[in-house]
């Protein structure tokens, strides 16, 4: 004779051995590659807008024919590597430093382009624009990075994004040489 | 669970954390029967306890970084289970409230028909027929293993609204077998 309690305690796996459907394995491997699909796809959208605005900031660049004298020393203050040390791994954290150099040769480019202080500071003001979305991509990347330690995806998220920072200063210095 | 078991399991839940959709998938080849199982207790619909353990791999996944290692991750993985397995009862048009009325008073022959060796598959059976609010009972605290503390955190109950429930649950299901086998003995094909 024995109590329900002593059954179930006993036979635990008999009670356990139920099976999914067939093909629940696939429909699961379905669910796991849409739901990483899903996070993926949003940030590239939301990156695609980021690249619109971008692109149209320079098509107005290149209409003005003005130019610039002004320094863009505190562009280069504000979106110069502020990446915590201690948050990022160190070939990380040397790849953003390449970057920041570069950037910082690129800014004292457009520093020696401009001519007309008015102008300057209109294009300075949207290129500020264009790189504080960017400046804002990247922090919320550091808070997720930070969240995912050595998430493959928000490294690169971070180098990308670090990339096209530099581009954007490319097009202004390209659109100020053709003014030229 | 062995401490090389553990160790392997650890190592997944780490490439887990990074993201790693084998590691993932790994997880859930060691750990999909139970959990199904679990949820099939409470919502009594294949389909749909196919489909909360499957979401619920999904969001443990998501939510890593909250388990901090230190318990057990099945048991981790299968309180999320069991939460969203509640909440997929709730979106049915049942409600608990309205069951408690229905709610019945075990009594002294129900103790008495608990003597008799019920076999595995009665019990399952009589599982599938009990009431949704004593298959849930019966299962968090026979099958799932929780106290009537834990049952009350999870149910939002008091402890002695669990322990109360419990036993209603019981005697129910102890009738349920009862009148299976009386049905059995006389028409026993």
């Amino acid at each position: 004779m024995q109590r329900i309690e002593d059954i179930i305690k006993k036979n635990k796996k008999a009670f356990d051995n139920n099976e999914p459907s067939p093909d629940h394995f696939d429909n699961f491997q379905k669910k796991l590659e849409s739901d990483q699909g899903e996070k993926g796809e949003s940030w590239f959208e939301r990156y695609n807008i980021v690249l619109k605005i971008a692109a149209a900031v320079l098509i107005f660049a290149a209409i003005s024919t003005v130019l610039y004298t002004d320094s863009f020393s505190y562009l280069k203050d504000k979106f110069t590597n502020e990446i915590v040390a201690a948050e990022l791994p160190a070939e990380i954290l040397e790849v953003m430093q390449y970057y920041n150099v570069i950037e910082d040769k690129k800014i004292s480019q457009i520093d020696d382009l401009a001519i007309s202080e008015d102008e300057a500071t209109r294009v300075k003001e949207m290129a500020l624009k264009e790189l504080q979305i960017l400046e804002e991509d990247r922090n919320e990347l550091e808070s997720e990075y930070v969240l995912n330690p050595n998430s493959e995806r928000i490294m690169n998220a971070l180098l990308l994004n670090q990339q096209k920072r530099t581009q954007i200063l490319d097009r202004i210095i390209s659109t100020l040489n053709q003014i030229n | 669970m062995e401490a090389s078991e553990k160790y392997i399991h650890e190592d997944l839940i780490d490439k887990c954390r990074l993201n790693d959709k084998r590691a993932q998938f790994e997880i859930y080849k060691l750990y999909y029967k139970q959990m199904y199982n679990t949820s099939l207790r409470i919502l009594n619909n294949t389909a749909e306890a196919e489909d909360t353990m499957q979401d619920s791999f999904l969001d443990a996944f998501r939510k890593l970084d909250s388990f901090k290692g230190d318990g057990n991750f099945g048991g981790w993985l299968r309180r999320i289970v069991v939460n969203n397995s509640l909440d997929a009862l709730k979106r049915r048009k049942e409600t608990f409230t309205l069951e408690e009325n229905k709610l019945e008073i075990v009594d002294e022959k129900d103790e008495y028909i608990e003597n008799v060796e019920y076999q595995v598959e009665e019990i399952k059976k009589g599982m599938r027929l009990l009431p949704e609010e004593h298959r849930v009972i019966i299962s968090l605290f026979l099958f799932e293993g929780y106290d009537h503390d834990e049952i009350a955190q999870i149910l939002a109950i008091s402890n002695n609204a669990s322990r109360t429930r419990f036993s209603r649950a019981k005697g129910k299901l102890i009738r349920i077998l009862a009148e299976q086998r009386t049905i059995k003995m006389f028409h026993p094909n």
